[in-house]
């Protein structure tokens, strides 16, 4: 029996107030300003009020990024404000929304930055989707998978430059238990099988109904256009729920967020270079890579001054592969083979294994902050 | 006009031939070179110390002045054929030129300075008769009259320009720009030298880019008390209201006991420094009739006390919280005396017993007066360049950022065409001098021998001097506000321009102290010379004008390629503290770098004296051709990997063997130059 997966997403986009260029720690205050209503997280404790919206799923969590996440029926415009670091498990709110499985629903998500927290259209097609079938059902185990799958291209249609969407998957009825696997294929990574491969995730603590999960995943800037989200279904599935947020990434806005295939080796922070190809140098270079998947490069070739690229990473965990793209969209050179060994990370090119830079953990970043801040007045240097 | 001189050079040059007298020890005569003996002798008696004469013994001697070094307190100097003579003369002392005591005589006897000694008389002995007798032991290697040396400018000449008489504080009401000093320093809006606000300036001709580009530098970095530096100058006014908080005292003399030596550092009572003018002492004076407050004008240009409200600002003067770098004085100039070339030399010794990092000297022999380094060290012996070798050596403190000191000299005021010495010699860095609109100083020397370039003043323009500290007693200035004497004057010369240099070195020396740097003093000293804009676009056009030796043309093309590498930019050189700029290039492509990141703008009048590369790095990267031309590397390898180039590039000069004139100052810098298969389209490492 086909059953018809019943769509009704509100996506939000969550831009969060905080200025560029200032540092966000973990356990400092910020505000967000959203508009949304009856929504509200304060501190600690996830709230939601909709009136008589039926399906609301309210997701944040310390494994992601300190936001948060609303799916709701409807184009209601609510008020949602945050204030503080969510460090306790977030709660569900809401009424499951009815399920219909075995639909396609293609949805294009729009961010703009015309008001801070955005409501989006969603075009709910719930065309059949030839990959999904519904095989045998239940086979002795509760929440054994159906054969198939559910795809859903997602299209981006931006007005802002969102720098970094997340995207999260949930099955009310059941958590994602076994061989469950969900791929997003964008035509901006190129692997081996030229489909970017998310490694299962399972996130107990979301928790959607009695029994659901949530999966996230967040894309880089530049690597999130044409995204088709393929995932399977369970037979006893009532209703999946996805929701988008697009975010504008400030400097240390984000604190923990992995566009990560596989797991994720401590690669996490400030990296002098130390010696290329084997030979030592007192070379000026200085990766480093943020936790929200952006790098800040600081580098001090062919200018007195250290010029500073941003940008943002990516992590293949079965290739153990990181690659990323200069903010300007510039390809980095290479993607480099990562070994991690305490404190020292070499980089090796894929293209050429004899290129090896190698790096050490330092405290800190160059402060070329306020070099930035007066580069009006230093005269021209070549 | 203050159009400060220097100390002239009293260079009749006639050697003074003795008649010879019976040598009471005959087998100490040097029979052999007896026909040699006048050039034993290397100046005359004209102008020197009435009571005093130098002599360097040679290394047949060292092992008997090596031992009364080690042993002290001697009376004699253990030459029996000198000794000799003594007795026979009477009425005599001896002592080592520099002082030799625990904490210097393993640095003195390293570098041979225990052989110089300088004998003293009573009043009204024949000198050039004692001088004849001396150079006939085979055991000196020279003889030398102990020259005076005296200030040669007069502080109350006048300007070719119009007299500043009084200036505003910051009330005053021209609009300032929002890129002003950022300090409360009420005079800030004179200091072009620091911070040149063109058009908007007082300055009557102003060009943005005519200062030392204090601003940027300053928020990195405005100072370090652990940085000190000495004037070698007339005597500093410590107690100038601008001045105090940043000058050094001597802790452990001032709170010790009167008339003891109690840091035994060789000085009794050393508090504020120390007097070599006329009889040494520790009295350091800046009120004589013929003091003009040059001393205390060169402090303030390096440490006056930013951010006080009072007076101006400094290039490494702190922020006003008690973290500008240190001044004291070494004063060789008081009133109507000066030094003595043995004084003069140990005043550099003595800059180094202090932990000086910078001696700061705005003095020097006239233009032309030496031609070369030869001539230089020939008349003089050689002991005052000793000295200055001496102190480049042992300069500086333990776990500072730099291994010895730096000796930065002003190049003179002469017009010349050749730096005056001892700027000339190629181990001191020898300042010229630029105006507000980024010309060349009306007055200042050029030519083979310059390093490098800085604000000096030119009050050819009004308010083109350089605002400093000076003794109350000494200003022409008042307060237009309060219609006040203030202690604070305009004055321009290399002078003024040393000091820049000076302070834009404690600036960088207190960067490198604060990010745990060190460096070899040759080291520094080619990071300062290459922290540099580039003359050329800015020498264009000519200025004629009057003064007390006629009228003068100066087209300011001629002195292009003449002033230096560059003149001096502060925070460059805090940039070349924080590392060394590296290049990539793409594998199996030859590539032409541009070095100017590294030796500064300049770099294209720069001449090659060496360039290596390793032969591991050679290998290592596949180095097929490696060639320097007019500023530019080019380079190519043909692997993955990374070379160090070591450059070595002349400044004042394109001929390290010149004899005929001032020799090159050699910089070098180190550098990576990195070959990679694939570079990033936006030139990002990754």
């Amino acid at each position: 029996m086909k059953r018809f997966l019943q769509f009704a997403l509100l996506l939000t986009t969550l831009f969060i107030a905080v200025s560029c260029g200032e540092k966000w720690g973990e356990n400092e205050e910020i505000t967000i300003s959203a508009t949304t209503t009856g929504f509200e997280i304060d501190g600690n404790k996830t709230t939601a009020t909709w009136g008589s919206h039926e399906r609301i799923a309210l997701f944040s969590s310390a494994y992601h990024i300190p936001a948060s996440f609303v799916m709701v029926s409807g184009g209601n415009t609510s008020k949602a404000s945050f204030r503080g670091t969510i460090t306790t498990q977030p709660e569900y709110v809401g009424v499951r929304p009815a399920s219909s499985l075995g639909k396609t629903t293609s949805q294009t998500f729009a961010f703009s930055t015309s008001t801070p927290f955005i409501s989006l259209d969603i075009e709910q097609l719930n065309e059949d989707v030839p990959q999904f079938g519904v095989g045998s059902g239940k086979s002795g185990i509760e929440f054994s998978p159906v054969f198939g799958a559910i795809e859903i291209p997602l299209t981006l249609n931006n007005t802002v430059d969102v720098e970094c969407i997340s995207i999260s998957l949930a099955d009310s009825g059941h958590p994602f238990y076994g061989d469950f696997v969900y791929r997003f294929t964008t035509d901006k990574i190129s692997s081996s099988n030229g489909t970017y491969v998310a490694e299962k995730r399972f996130f107990p603590a979301i928790q959607l109904g009695t029994s659901g999960t949530s999966l996230f995943i967040a894309l880089p800037q530049g690597l999130y256009n044409n995204i088709s989200l393929s995932f399977p279904g369970y037979s006893d599935t009532d209703n999946y729920l996805i929701e988008a947020s697009g975010f504008k990434v400030q400097r240390g806005c984000v604190t923990k967020l992995n566009p990560v295939i596989g797991s994720l080796p401590r690669i996490i922070g400030n990296w002098q270079l130390t010696a290329f190809c084997g030979t030592e140098a007192d070379i000026d270079v200085v990766l480093s890579l943020n936790d929200n998947n952006t790098f800040t490069l600081y580098q001090r070739s062919g200018t007195m001054a250290y010029s500073v690229f941003i940008g943002s990473w990516a992590y293949n965990g079965i290739d153990k592969i990181l690659s990323g793209r200069y903010s300007d969209g510039t390809s980095w050179a290479a993607s480099y083979y990562v070994d991690l060994s305490g404190d020292s990370l070499k980089l090796t090119n894929t293209n050429k294994s004899d290129e090896v830079s190698e790096y050490k953990k330092v405290d800190a970043a160059p402060n070329v902050s306020a070099k930035g801040s007066r580069a009006s007045n230093v005269k021209p240097i070549l | 006009m203050k159009n400060f001189r220097y100390i002239s050079l009293f260079s009749a040059c006639a050697l003074m031939l003795a008649g010879c007298t019976a040598d009471l020890d005959n087998s100490s005569i040097d029979f052999e070179n007896e026909g040699n003996i006048s050039t034993k002798i290397l100046n005359t008696s004209a102008n020197s110390d009435k009571g005093s004469i130098l002599v360097r013994f040679n290394d047949t001697a060292e092992r008997t002045l090596a031992s009364r070094a080690i042993l002290g307190g001697a009376t004699r100097s253990g030459v029996l054929g000198v000794d000799a003579i003594l007795d026979d003369i009477g009425g005599y002392s001896v002592e080592p030129v520099f002082i030799i005591n625990d904490q210097t005589r393993e640095k003195v006897m390293e570098m041979g300075l225990h052989l110089w000694y300088v004998l003293h008389f009573e009043e009204g002995t024949d000198l050039d008769r004692v001088a004849a007798r001396l150079a006939k032991v085979g055991e000196v290697e020279r003889v030398q009259f102990n020259e005076k040396i005296v200030r040669r400018y007069n502080p109350r000449s006048e300007s070719v320009g119009n007299k500043v008489t009084s200036i505003k504080a910051a009330t005053a009401t021209r609009t300032s720009s929002s890129e002003e000093i950022p300090f409360t320093d009420g005079y800030k809006r004179y200091l072009w030298g620091l911070n040149n606000q063109g058009t908007n300036s007082y300055v009557q001709e102003a060009t943005v880019e005519a200062d030392v580009n204090a601003l940027p530098a300053w928020k990195l970095c405005t100072g370090d008390p652990s940085i000190i530096v000495a004037v070698v100058d007339e005597g500093v006014m410590y107690s100038h209201e601008d001045l105090a908080a940043n000058y050094l005292i001597n802790f452990t003399e001032q709170s010790g006991r009167a008339g003891v030596d109690d840091d035994g550092n060789g000085y009794v009572d050393d508090v504020y420094g120390y007097n070599f003018a006329g009889t040494p002492s520790n009295n350091i004076s800046w009120s004589g009739r013929n003091d003009s407050g040059h001393g205390t004008h060169v402090a303030g240009i390096v440490a006056a006390v930013n951010n006080n409200r009072a007076g101006i600002s400094s290039i490494a003067g702190g922020d006003g919280s008690n973290n500008g770098v240190k001044v004291f004085s070494i004063q060789i100039f008081d009133d109507e005396n000066g030094s003595t070339i043995s004084n003069t030399a140990k005043a550099m010794q003595y800059a180094a017993i202090r932990g000086a990092h910078i001696m700061q000297c705005s003095w020097g022999y006239e233009s032309g007066a030496f031609r070369n380094d030869n001539a230089y060290k020939s008349y003089y012996g050689g002991v005052e360049m000793e000295a200055i070798d001496y102190f480049i050596k042992n300069g500086g403190s333990a776990n500072g950022p730099i291994t010895g000191g730096l000796a930065i000299f002003a190049a003179g005021n002469e017009m010349g065409s050749i730096p005056g010495y001892p700027a000339a010699y190629k181990n001191c860095i020898a300042v010229t001098s630029i105006g507000p609109a980024l010309k060349p100083a009306y007055y200042t020397n050029y030519g083979k021998g310059s390093d490098i370039g800085a604000p000096g003043g030119d009050m050819l323009y009004d308010y083109g001097g350089i605002l400093s500290t000076v003794p109350p007693q000494h200003s022409s200035l008042t307060d237009a506000d309060t219609n006040q004497k203030i202690p604070y004057d305009f004055f321009q010369g290399t002078s003024m321009a040393c000091p820049m240099v000076s302070g834009v070195a404690a600036l960088g020396l207190s960067y490198a102290k604060r990010l745990g740097k060190s460096y070899t003093a040759d080291e520094f000293r080619s990071m300062l010379i290459s922290a540099t804009n580039k003359f050329d676009p800015f020498f264009t056009g000519s200025i004629s004008f009057t003064d007390d030796k006629g009228h003068h043309t100066l087209n300011f093309a001629d002195y292009i390629g003449q002033m230096g590498a560059g003149y001096i930019d502060a925070y460059k050189l805090l940039l070349q503290v924080e590392g060394t700029p590296f290049f990539t290039i793409k594998t199996n492509t030859s590539t032409t770098l541009s070095l100017a990141p590294i030796f500064g703008e300049g770099v294209d009048r720069l001449a090659l004296h060496s360039l290596e590369i390793s032969t591991e790095d050679k290998i290592a990267a596949g180095v097929t051709s490696c060639t320097y031309t007019n500023g530019k590397l080019t380079i190519k390898c043909t692997k993955s990997g990374c070379a160090t180039v070591s450059l070595s590039l002349l400044v004042g000069g394109n001929n390290i063997n010149e004899s005929a004139n001032p020799a090159p100052t050699v910089i070098t810098k180190r550098f990576v130059v990195i070959s990679k298969e694939e570079k990033a389209g936006n030139g990002g490492w990754l």
